[in-house]
């Protein structure tokens, strides 16, 4: 695990804490055979291009949408959820991991119908446990 | 208190009213936006109390309304916040110029008391 990586995790530990009263202190989940949910991804453009990407995995985007808005999952549309959290978590963690005075500007969230594949290596990522499931951040960052 | 939420998210709009609410503060009537536009449509139509804003939303975003209705006369002092998961000095300088507040997510319930406290009595930090 990077620098980076424990930036990540922390910024996103920090979120889950104040959206969630969730406090996830386990270990970070090896790479497992649990469903994929679903992912969303956020562009950010500034003094890095990139984008930043959250899956969901194991039923914890349901469990998360509920505790959120404290109803029924049905009541609510997931992307909208995910969307939002990914955006909350994409602002959070980027002048952790540049500077704080980085600039950013970022888009709006777009669904993934596909879970992540091998690629281009990450500047960051990370994986949190939750009570259901876990879920995946991580950020990739656009070559100079 | 009458308040006009403002957010393309409805589950925004749902964690602000409900963290306005847990907060203490006494929502008689809630009235909902889902873009700029529709939200200074039902600013001119009916006065409010407190307006929060989010800052992304399309046809006509956060900050461009909030400079509206600072430049229209009938609206120009009411109290205003806006709620953004974004932030920079920049930013935080042209708002509290506007007399806006400023909620940035994810936010504490102090870090919302707060900021929605000073927007509806602005004299208190002066006191």
């Amino acid at each position: 695990m990077t620098a980076a990586d424990d930036s990540l995790n922390a910024a996103a530990r920090e979120c889950l804490g104040r959206l969630f009263d969730l406090f996830p202190t386990g270990a970070s989940p090896a790479t497992a055979d649990i469903p994929w949910e679903r992912g969303v991804i956020v562009g950010f453009h500034g003094d890095k291009t990139g984008h930043f990407r959250l899956d969901f995995y194991g039923g914890a985007h349901g469990d998360l949408v509920a505790r959120w808005v404290g109803g029924p999952v049905e009541a609510v549309d997931g992307n909208d959820v995910a969307g939002e959290l990914a955006n909350i978590l994409c602002c959070h963690v980027l002048p952790n991991l540049f500077t704080a005075r980085a600039l950013f500007r970022v888009e709006s969230p777009r669904a993934h119908n596909a879970p992540p594949t091998e690629g281009a290596a990450p500047l960051a990522v990370t994986r949190v446990a939750m009570p259901t499931g876990w879920i995946e951040a991580r950020v990739m960052v656009d070559p100079a | 208190m009458r308040v006009l939420i403002a957010d393309d998210s409805r589950v925004m709009r749902k964690l602000i009213l409900k963290s306005l609410k847990e907060n203490g503060f006494s929502i008689e009537d809630c009235v909902e936006a889902e873009n700029g536009e529709d939200a200074w449509s039902k600013i001119q139509a009916a006065p409010f109390d407190l307006a929060i804003l989010d800052i992304h939303m399309p046809r006509l975003n956060g900050e461009a309304l909030l400079t509206r209705v600072r430049a229209e006369p009938s609206h120009r002092d009411l109290p205003i916040v806006i709620v953004s998961s974004e932030s920079s000095a920049a930013r935080l300088e042209s708002l509290l110029d506007q007399r806006a507040g400023f909620i940035h997510k994810p936010w504490t319930d102090e870090d919302f008391h707060t900021q929605v406290q000073r927007a509806l009595d602005p004299r208190r930090d002066r006191r």
